[in-house]
């Protein structure tokens, strides 16, 4: 364990030996992480190393073959009834995952809705709240994504930034506790990244809890908190990333990091 | 060419061109309401579910419509439930229906991207919303044109239910021709009956397609 | 029960009137319909507008409505082909409707620089459409064509309506003797399923033989 573990705050999200198999073969070897609230915490790794899949485990979108998520204090998907553990239905998942929000590597905007409609569709329609109200909060919203020009524009009438940046947007109308981004930026054109990038920066110093799975070393450097580096399922360090990244224990994470080089 | 059959009964073919636009809006509704939920069966996580849905949507392929129709009419006496011939054709093309509508349904909503479903799932809306108001929209847009096609079919169709004694409007051509004998009249205005109400059907799918085209 | 075994002989001969009916009008439906959409291809709007008319009016109407103006229709205008011949004849129209319009289209999808590139390389016209299109076309248009036929053989049950005593007609008379509706209803709905079916299995027989050509080709 880091020295640092002990001067962070309590942590927020735990994950304790959780396995994945998908088609017979174990794409997660059990994974343990704690992540602290309002920090930043990335996972790197080559593809095939499980780290989507391990994020998509942490949202139940993948529903992991063992070990357990525990969100402030709470084991997620899963209930106590008596001694024993029940399995939640898809339905009981649900509020858990409007507390953590998700952000897609292909936007997966709504094609038949504009910017403002994709932001206000699930704080109207599942919350029930207002829609002026939802609307003003929007607007803020896209203000804060600097796409306050584009809010009647629709998904494919964008560029590939400008959607990410609504799909950033709407994930934070559910106001998340925390954010899942996945690969948010490897669909993008160079020079498109960088406007996500700073999106999530001003997020990140606004104290907002980020879990992302990311190539984007220069931004994992700069702005994560905590670096978990997987390989083959398993996770193979983890750590400061300016400890991890600069001086890399293992061979595994060296050829990693001389391949993406940035 | 003798049009005083035609004009003379010109009253008789109305009121029978009526009852096939009623049977075949009646099946046309019918038939897609029926086949929404045999089309989320079909891919439930529930077997006996997906089982049944299966077999309903082979058996109903399989069968020629006449048979449905006649199950519903001469069939349906047997277990004790009587439907007058309109009802009974109504039944049996809207059963016969049902088991395309529900295939090109199931087609469309597989059509829309897996990561749609997704995004729903970690936006925290519930599927019934989910379907309603984010998938469905996008999947009509694969779904209405072979839907559309199949809903012509049904117009074609409903001219069945005269073999179960029906009197619309291949029905009464059929009466008249047998009052009349001349059935070369009496079959060219009907003909020309069934290929505008086709027109208007296409026109009103054209006009429903519009509707979820996205804006440029 | 009995009244299967009864009706047997009668069951037997109606399917295979069924049979040779939908066989004969596939065959003569399938060339005509081709080549009629080769011929518009070829020939331009004096053929193909004509050809969409008609193909419009033939899928429009009611199989029915056809098969009453082949069986009363015609006599009237001094042409008796009888039930048989009248029911070969209107599903013959119906099905050259429909063939002509599957056919064009896998005629539209062949790509027009293909016939360039026959062009280029001195292939006449009958060599590039027997050697290139042709096969081509075939493997777009079996689906369709497979799609079409199979479930057009259901169609055949309304010949009943016009006296003619295939599976559906034998089915309605055994009803009248033996009220036992269901079973034989479900009786002859398979035997139509069991000629589909028939007709599926050529499908997939045929489209591995044309599958092996495509490997050769890309």
């Amino acid at each position: 364990m880091e020295p640092a573990e002990a001067r962070r705050p309590p942590a927020i999200l735990e994950v304790h030996g959780v396995v994945k198999r998908l088609g017979g073969v174990e794409v997660l070897k059990g994974i343990n992480f704690t992540v602290a609230e309002g920090s930043v915490f990335a996972i790197i790794g080559a593809s095939g190393s499980g780290k989507s899949t391990l994020l998509r485990c942490l949202n139940m979108l993948v529903v992991p073959d063992d070990g357990e998520i525990v969100w402030k204090g709470q084991r997620v998907g899963w209930t106590k009834k008596g001694p024993a553990w029940v399995r939640q239905k898809e339905r009981e998942l649900l509020a858990y995952r409007r507390e953590v929000g998700m952000v897609f590597q292909s936007f997966n905007l709504f094609p038949q809705m504009t910017a403002m409609e994709n932001i206000i569709e699930a704080p109207v329609q599942v919350l029930k709240r207002p829609r002026d109200e939802v609307v003003a909060e929007a607007r803020v919203l896209l203000d804060k994504v600097r796409l306050s020009h584009r809010s009647s524009a629709y998904p494919h009438q964008m560029s590939g930034g400008e959607q990410q940046r609504v799909a950033i947007a709407r994930a934070l109308a559910m106001k998340p506790k925390a954010l899942l981004f996945d690969e948010v930026t490897s669909a993008l054109d160079p020079e498109l990244k960088g406007e996500v990038l700073t999106v999530m920066r001003d997020l990140a110093d606004e104290g907002l809890t980020m879990i992302l799975v990311s190539h984007e070393m220069g931004f994992v450097r700069g702005v994560a908190d905590e670096v978990l580096f997987m390989h083959k399922g398993v996770m193979c360090e983890r750590g400061r990333p300016e400890e991890v990244l600069r001086a890399p224990r293992t061979p595994e994470l060296q050829t990693f990091l001389q391949r993406v080089v940035d | 060419m003798e049009w005083s059959v035609v004009t003379g009964n010109a009253g008789l073919l109305a009121a029978a061109t009526l009852n096939t636009v009623a049977i075949a809006a009646t099946t046309i509704v019918l038939s897609v309401v029926l086949a929404f939920p045999l089309a989320l069966m079909r891919d439930s996580r529930v077997a006996p579910l997906r089982v049944i849905a299966g077999i309903y949507s082979w058996t109903t392929r399989a069968m020629p419509t006449l048979a449905l129709l006649f199950l519903a009419y001469y069939g349906l006496p047997e277990l004790g439930i009587y439907l007058d011939p309109v009802p009974a054709a109504v039944a049996g093309l809207t059963v016969s229906a049902a088991g395309y509508n529900m295939e090109y349904i199931r087609a469309a909503l597989k059509a829309v991207p897996r990561g749609q479903y997704e995004a729903c799932r970690a936006l925290g809306i519930p599927f019934p919303l989910a379907l309603r108001r984010l998938i469905l929209p996008q999947a009509m847009r694969i779904l209405l044109p072979p839907l559309s096609s199949n809903l012509t079919l049904l117009l074609k169709g409903s001219a069945l239910a005269s073999l179960v004694a029906v009197n619309e409007l291949t029905g009464q051509a059929m009466a008249l021709i047998s009052d009349t004998y001349r059935p070369i009249e009496i079959l060219i205005v009907v003909a020309v009956v069934y290929l505008a109400l086709n027109g208007v059907l296409v026109a009103v799918q054209k006009g429903v397609e519009r509707q979820f085209r996205l804006p440029a | 029960m009995d009244v299967i075994v009864a009706q047997f002989p009668r069951f037997l001969a109606a399917t295979w009137l069924t049979i040779w009916m939908f066989a004969l009008v596939t065959v003569l439906s399938t060339i005509i319909g081709a080549a009629l959409a080769i011929l518009s291809e070829a020939a331009g709007k004096a053929v193909s507008v004509p050809l969409a008319i008609f193909s419009w009016v033939f899928r429009g109407l009611p199989e029915l409505v056809v098969l009453l103006a082949c069986y009363l229709a015609l006599p009237a205008a001094g042409l008796d082909l009888g039930p048989v011949g009248s029911a070969i004849l209107g599903f013959t129209l119906i099905g050259i409707a429909y063939q002509a319009e599957i056919f064009r289209a896998g005629l539209a999808s062949v790509d027009p620089k293909l016939f360039e590139a026959t062009r280029a390389l001195g292939m006449n016209w009958r060599l590039t459409m027997r050697r290139i299109v042709f096969p081509q076309v075939v493997r777009t248009v079996l689906p369709a064509w497979a799609t079409f036929s199979a479930g057009n053989v259901k169609a055949f049950a309304v010949a009943s309506a016009i006296a003619v005593t295939e599976v559906m007609a034998v089915t309605r008379q055994s009803i009248a003797m033996s009220n036992q509706p269901f079973l034989l209803i479900l009786v002859a709905a398979g035997i139509y399923a069991a000629i589909a079916s028939i007709l599926m299995v050529l499908e997939v027989l045929v489209s591995r033989r044309f599958a092996g050509q495509t490997g050769a080709n890309s």
